[in-house]
């Protein structure tokens, strides 16, 4: 073993409990970064997912009907009314012609896992006197279920199985309306078309807007509802990663006329929430591992001033000013390295400890998530590992240029 | 050729008001030799003996270690040379508390080859028997007295085989039934190996029973 490792080993050995502390002081700051980071992640991830799980990530629509312009008005001076006899158009759905054509045109773009053909509106759903404003999705439930994952957070029922005469709805909707499993309720859309609809399952996801207020049927009940024939208003389209949807959304309003809509743009304070509290995970890491580089620094420095006599002997007898910062940059290194791995050890046992503290129970017999769920991937630790390392080297060279320094005559001469 | 020569050594620390220490001193002391320096405190002897081991770097004048002059030097070959060619023994031993007796007087070893070889060690723990340590090798330096402290760093300063070896007051520290054993054990290594020493002391008595006594005065060196 050279030298410099000895020296530097000796060296931390000797240190007793102020190599203990000042190891302790980097675990510290690495548990901290990690328990910190991975907090925020998880609880980021879980919103994301609770948000764009049970929703489309890119929703295309009919293009709006611009307010035609009149043409051919005669020269108006002043002061003049102009009247149109032209008659304006009746209230009728946005809906979408060339379906199956537009469908694998859609399902032809990068990211896209699924596309939902639907039919979607407002209706007032009644029973028994007890009514709520709902939206109402028809479509497809095979590939309905691709887009919003409705079978996954299924309490009961079926939904892959649903007749044009069933549906799906909201498990706290179910509980507003006093309904279970088999009960009849009854759909009636701004068309005046009214259905009976008998309840085949109901949908918790965590996201209000479904569980409170959604209706999932079949396309052609939907058709039905809205009076839309075999046309359609909506594709909800699923992609295999949500924050690709302005991108692949910007692709499809260049290429299809259609309007486009992205879960992205209707959530831009989540967006930038999100970015928000990556922004003070990172903040807060960066300081905390500045704070046990400043600490590190310290007790090197006393370390040195104690050592002084030592090192000054070592250079009277032939060691290189080199060798001399080597050892003190590699106390540094062990105590990074050593510092480090038991930070990620302790930050990431945290972590996992709390994953079995779960949320109370909401929903009977379904499992509910961790109350602070965390998110461990081995880019965060091992890259705090790496952010540790590197600050206490970093804190390391300023003691140790200080010893590398010290003349040895200065030394023998002050005895 | 001596073992290390002075040809018009100067020292001056340069301040507001220069400090001339050493005004142009010449002086050879050849292998084999045991020079003993004396003169009061402030007169120079721990200034002259830093220049003799590239420790310090004279204003003006020459310094030849084995013929070879040290002004030509960069601080990395001073290290080298101090390392390789010269021994040192300070009043204090500055042993590194975390190691051995065996390795503190390994030490010049080691930074010179990173890790001794049986050789080395063979060689040091026979020097370290030679001066009354052989039980002690394997003792942390708080664990021996004042005497067999210095006694390694003795050791210490041969442990590279340098045919010069520089004590600066070696014995300073020391009770005068110790200080004399500690000269003993350099007197006879000199005799032994034929290692020149040049040792600085206040004792008249150690000094009596070098070869040749320098008394350096004002900064000048004459010899009794």
């Amino acid at each position: 073993m050279a030298f410099e490792v000895r020296l530097a080993l000796r060296h931390l050995r000797a240190g007793g409990w102020q190599t203990v502390l000042i190891l302790g002081g980097v675990a510290m700051a690495v548990t901290l970064v990690i328990f910190v980071s991975g907090l925020i992640y998880g609880l980021q991830e879980r919103l994301i997912n609770t948000i764009t799980g049970s929703v489309a990530h890119i929703t295309l629509t009919a293009p709006k009907r611009e307010p035609r312009v009149m043409e051919n008005l005669p020269d108006q001076g002043r002061d003049v009314l102009v009247v149109s006899d032209r008659q304006q158009r009746l209230w009728q759905p946005d809906t979408i012609d060339q379906c199956q054509c537009l469908q694998r045109q859609i399902a032809g773009f990068a990211h896209v896992i699924a596309v939902a053909p639907t039919v979607s509106g407002q209706a007032l759903i009644t029973r028994a006197g007890g009514e709520r404003s709902v939206r109402v999705v028809g479509s497809p439930p095979l590939s309905q279920d691709l887009v919003s994952r409705i079978d996954q957070d299924l309490v009961r029922g079926d939904y892959l199985h649903m007749q044009p005469d069933q549906t799906v709805i909201g498990y706290d909707l179910a509980g507003d309306l006093g309904v279970d499993l088999g009960d009849r309720v009854r759909l009636t859309t701004g068309e005046g078309v009214t259905e009976t609809f008998r309840i085949a399952g109901m949908v918790f996801t965590g996201a209000e807007a479904i569980d409170k207020s959604t209706a999932f049927v079949t396309l052609r009940a939907g058709q039905t509802l809205f009076g839309t024939g075999t046309l359609l208003t909506t594709f909800a389209v699923k992609l295999d990663d949500p924050f690709q949807a302005n991108a692949v959304g910007d692709a499809m309003a260049s290429a299809l006329d259609l309007e486009v809509d992205t879960w992205m743009r209707q959530n831009p304070q989540l967006l930038s929430a999100l970015r928000a509290q990556s922004g003070s995970a990172v903040m807060i890491s960066v300081f905390s591992l500045v704070a046990s580089g400043f600490a590190i620094a310290s007790v090197l420095i006393v370390s040195v001033l104690k050592r002084s006599r030592e090192i000054g002997i070592l250079k009277a007898i032939g060691a290189r000013s080199r060798q001399i910062l080597l050892v003190f940059t590699l106390e540094g290194l062990v105590i990074g390295v050593f510092g480090a791995a038991l930070g990620a050890v302790l930050g990431s046992a945290i972590i996992l400890s709390l994953q079995n503290i779960r949320q109370p129970v909401r929903v009977p017999g379904v499992e509910p998530d961790p109350l602070f769920p965390g998110a461990l991937s081995p880019g965060l630790i091992l890259g705090t590992m790496a952010a540790a390392i590197v600050i206490t080297v970093i804190a390391s060279v300023l003691p140790a240029r200080q010893a590398a320094s010290l003349d040895p005559v200065d030394v023998i001469r002050g005895g | 050729m001596p073992a290390v020569e002075t040809i018009g050594l100067r020292k001056e620390y340069p301040g507001v008001l220069p400090v001339k220490v050493l005004h142009g001193i010449d002086m050879r002391v050849t292998a084999g030799e045991f020079v003993a320096v004396l003169g009061q405190s402030g007169s120079g002897k721990s200034t002259l003996l830093n220049c003799l081991g590239a420790l310090d770097r004279p204003t003006s004048g020459r310094v030849l270690i084995d013929g070879e002059d040290l002004s030509r030097l960069d601080e990395d070959e001073l290290a080298d040379l101090r390392n390789s060619r010269v021994g040192f023994i300070f009043q204090f031993h500055y042993l590194q508390d975390e190691f051995t007796c065996l390795e503190n007087a390994l030490m010049p070893v080691a930074i010179d080859k990173g890790e001794p070889d049986d050789g080395d060690i063979e060689r040091v723990s026979a020097l370290l028997a030679r001066v009354g340590l052989g039980h002690r090798l394997r003792n942390l330096p708080s664990q021996l007295s004042g005497g067999e402290q210095q006694r390694t760093a003795i050791v210490r300063a041969l442990a590279n085989q340098p045919r010069l070896v520089l004590a600066d007051e070696p014995t300073g520290n020391l009770d005068s039934k110790s200080s004399q054993n500690v000269f003993k054990v350099m007197r006879e290594i000199n005799e032994e190996t034929g290692v020149a020493f040049i040792m600085v002391t206040h004792d008249d008595r150690l000094a009596a029973q070098a070869d040749r006594i320098l008394r350096i005065e004002d900064g000048l060196l004459s010899e009794e």
